[in-house]
């Protein structure tokens, strides 16, 4: 049953970002922080259908591939411009949808491939250039889109740069086990003149999110 | 493996590809990274490549009309042309000001011969009753300065696309559009835009222009 509504959720999604297309993009805020982050999420949920073949994963080592092109994708749909053309030429609409669903099919994969140090190195700076473009939104004097309101505009930048703030610490609670002081033992208050011990087991506590074969070969080095 | 390829290899291929591809979507976005504005990216457009103007019927003050066309081909001078509506409150207060220094500037420089202002409303409430206060009201000079409208709704719609302005509603029955001096040259050709923060970079422009011609 919850299998069947996640199945279905992606084309229902998918079908009301089409339908709402004109109120969506009537403002910045709801083209640029409602219809993209949510086609985003789309593409996710489109997984069922998309069925990207697993041999990709190949190509995707530690989801650098895909968190590069994540990078990019953000980048150019925050420039003024290209969000303007997405607005009156279809071409660029069409590019729009595309790779945006296409990025958000790939996230899942890539985020379960990819080390905490190398998703916190892309979440990092794809984080940090939504806040800059929403600081640069809030503060230019002049409209950078002239579809879109003044007013508007600088609403855009302020929700830039809470989404900015939201996605960061997001990604900080749903990774929080990897900073997180290793469990206590039951017999450590016993043993207080060991001072090396929490050092060991807090590496020991990053290592098991080290891919497997590393991990493998650092047991078989010595 | 029985792949040729291993996935360390396959995957910074991958991310090479992800970064040309990358690249070369920002190039394009941005104009070769020299404008991040819808409005930057059209000056740069039209100062490389002018821009022919389409047929578009004015309406003028004075109850007229005449093709745009033939009315920059008739009068034989650049045409620095502007964006404008009679209620405005902002924007094109700035732009009127301008204007009027500029029209002073002509007049002084004795260029009213090779220079001309036309200022055009896309608001359709301006009528040529409206055209004829605002331009009493900035005490325009019809032979250096002239106001039409454009009465048909699709001929408007094409002539604000061709320039590239774009006009939104906004509250209280105004609107917010981009502003700038756009310089059509005497063959009807739209051949550079300037802000409307430069104006005086644009007379210059004009004069240039107007004494190569001539």
């Amino acid at each position: 049953m919850t299998s069947t509504l996640l199945r279905w959720s992606g084309p229902v999604l998918l079908g009301l970002l089409l339908a709402t297309r004109a109120p969506l993009e009537a403002s910045m805020l709801g083209h640029m922080l409602v219809q993209l982050p949510l086609l985003v999420i789309c593409g996710a949920l489109l997984r069922p259908w998309l069925r990207l073949p697993a041999r990709l994963a190949r190509w995707d080592g530690q989801g650098l591939a895909t968190f590069t092109a994540a990078a990019f994708v953000t980048t150019y749909w925050m420039i003024p411009r290209a969000l303007e053309q997405a607005l009156f030429e279809p071409l660029a609409a069409v590019a729009k949808f595309a790779s945006l669903l296409l990025l958000g099919a790939a996230l899942p994969g890539a985020l379960r491939r990819a080390h905490v140090v190398v998703q916190l190195f892309f979440v990092a700076n794809i984080c940090a250039m939504m806040a800059i473009a929403g600081m640069l939104y809030r503060e230019l004097p002049q409209r950078l889109c002239n579809a879109y309101l003044q007013g508007d505009q600088t609403v855009t930048g302020t929700a830039l740069v809470v989404l900015a703030l939201v996605l960061g610490v997001a990604w900080c609670i749903v990774n929080a086990r990897h900073f997180a002081d290793p469990p206590e033992r039951p017999d450590e208050p016993n043993e207080p003149n060991e001072p090396e011990e929490p050092e060991e087991s807090s590496a020991r506590g990053l290592g098991t999110s080290f891919p497997r074969r590393r991990e493998s070969k650092s047991v078989d080095q010595p | 493996m029985n792949s040729p390829l291993s996935s360390s290899r396959a995957t910074a291929l991958a991310v090479l590809a992800v970064t040309l591809a990358g690249v070369g979507a920002l190039y394009y976005g941005s104009s070769g990274f020299r404008a991040i504005s819808t409005e930057a990216a059209r000056r740069i457009e039209v100062a490389e490549r002018p821009l022919r103007l389409p047929a578009a019927t004015l309406s003028g003050a004075d109850g007229s009309a005449r093709l745009l066309a033939d009315d920059v081909r008739l009068d034989g001078r650049i045409t620095l042309v502007t964006f404008i509506y009679a209620r405005c409150q902002s924007i094109c207060r700035v732009v009127g000001s301008e204007l009027q220094q500029m029209q002073d500037q002509i007049r002084a420089r004795g260029a009213a011969g090779r220079v001309r202002l036309v200022t055009i409303s896309f608001d359709p409430r301006d009528d040529a009753r409206a055209l004829t206060q605002y331009g009493r009201m900035m005490k325009s000079d019809p032979e250096v300065w002239r106001l039409y409208g454009v009465a048909d709704d699709g001929e408007r719609r094409r002539l604000l696309d061709a320039f590239g302005v774009v006009v939104v509603p906004a509250p209280l029955g105004e609107f917010e559009h981009n502003a700038a001096f756009h310089v059509v040259d005497r063959s009807g050709r739209l051949v550079r835009i300037l802000d409307y923060t430069e104006p005086d970079i644009a007379l210059d422009d004009a004069l240039l222009r107007g004494a190569q011609g001539s």
